[in-house]
């Protein structure tokens, strides 16, 4: 659970860092929106108890590690 | 910065687990800070033309006050790793945490005002402000985390001893880069020019000893510890 959250944060701080940069460019906003709000449900998935025991189940880790590795590509391909 | 998070990243096993935590924040923070390097240059590009690079807050230009961005980020996460790594008692990390992120959080956003302002004694005022939560930070390391440093393993306490001054040392480049534009008074064009790219090398400089230095330093410690608690030294 430590490592999803660390991966939430992780997501926002790119998504935050890549909307500073971008300021002005056109839909910079959806850019970074598209990688901070999977991060903030992320974040907020693992403090819920509902969620909580979706994402222990080792498919949901997967399916969360898959998007996460896609969402960071994209902070680096979005311009 | 992205050669040291693979690094941690990778050499997880080569800790115990209860330290791992640390080293994660490690290759978080300078994974992070290796992400806004790459946008840095992104816009160092954007923002050059015929050699020169136009500065400021307007579209388009370099505005190197998005350091504030990956420092407000990545700072508290280096102090957190510093309690990680000590696997100090629930309650006492807990205190320890609940000082030192917000006095992070506060000298970073007290140092922004004055990275942004043109006006020297704007920039010195906010500077001090800045101080002042560093300082209270030295002490809750110095003294606070003093205390709980006679309950570690032998050679742990000496080499958390230097990382505190390693803390001192390269956070000490950042008030020094940040204070370089009032060194000179009523600076030529030239000498802006001058000025802006020593205070780029300083940040970097610092931040690469903030963070790589760092992150290597808390591997380090939660190696030693490791070993201490009766793991195999050729893990």
């Amino acid at each position: 659970m430590t490592n999803l959250r660390y991966g939430g944060y992780l997501l926002i701080a790119l998504g935050l860092i890549n909307l500073r940069y971008q300021t002005g460019h056109h839909n910079v906003l959806i850019h970074s929106l598209t990688i901070v709000i999977p991060g903030l449900i992320l974040l907020a998935a693992t403090f819920i108890k509902a969620t909580q025991k979706y994402l222990a189940n080792r498919t949901s880790q997967i399916v969360v590690g898959i998007i996460a590795a896609l969402l960071v590509a994209y902070s680096f391909t979005n311009k | 910065m992205i050669a040291c998070t693979v690094f941690t990243l990778v050499s997880q096993s080569r800790v115990a687990p209860k330290y791992r935590n640390a080293l994660v924040m490690s290759s978080m923070v300078t994974f992070i800070a290796g992400y806004h390097y790459f946008r840095i240059f992104n816009s160092f590009n954007e923002s050059s033309m015929k050699g020169a690079v136009e500065i400021g807050t307007q579209q388009g230009a370099f505005n190197e006050a998005y350091r504030y961005v990956d420092w407000i980020l990545t700072v508290p996460l280096l102090l957190v790793e510093v309690i990680a790594v000590l696997a100090l008692a629930k309650e006492a990390s807990k205190s320890l945490i609940t000082r030192l992120v917000p006095a992070s959080a506060a000298m970073i956003i007290l140092g922004y005002p004055g990275e942004i302002s043109s006006n020297n004694g704007t920039k010195v005022l906010w500077g001090i402000l800045s101080t002042i939560p560093f300082l209270y930070i030295l002490y809750v390391l110095f003294v606070e985390l003093g205390k709980s440093l006679e309950r570690q393993p032998a050679g742990v306490a000496a080499t958390v001893g230097r990382l505190r001054l390693l803390l001192i040392a390269t956070w000490g480049v950042y008030p020094i880069s940040y204070l370089i534009p009032v060194l000179v008074k009523n600076p030529s064009m030239a000498q802006v020019a001058s000025l802006f790219t020593d205070r780029q090398i300083g940040y970097t400089i610092a931040d690469v000893l903030a963070k790589c230095v760092f992150g290597l330093t808390i591997y380090k410690i939660a190696r030693m510890k490791s070993i201490a608690e009766g793991m195999k030294e050729d893990h």
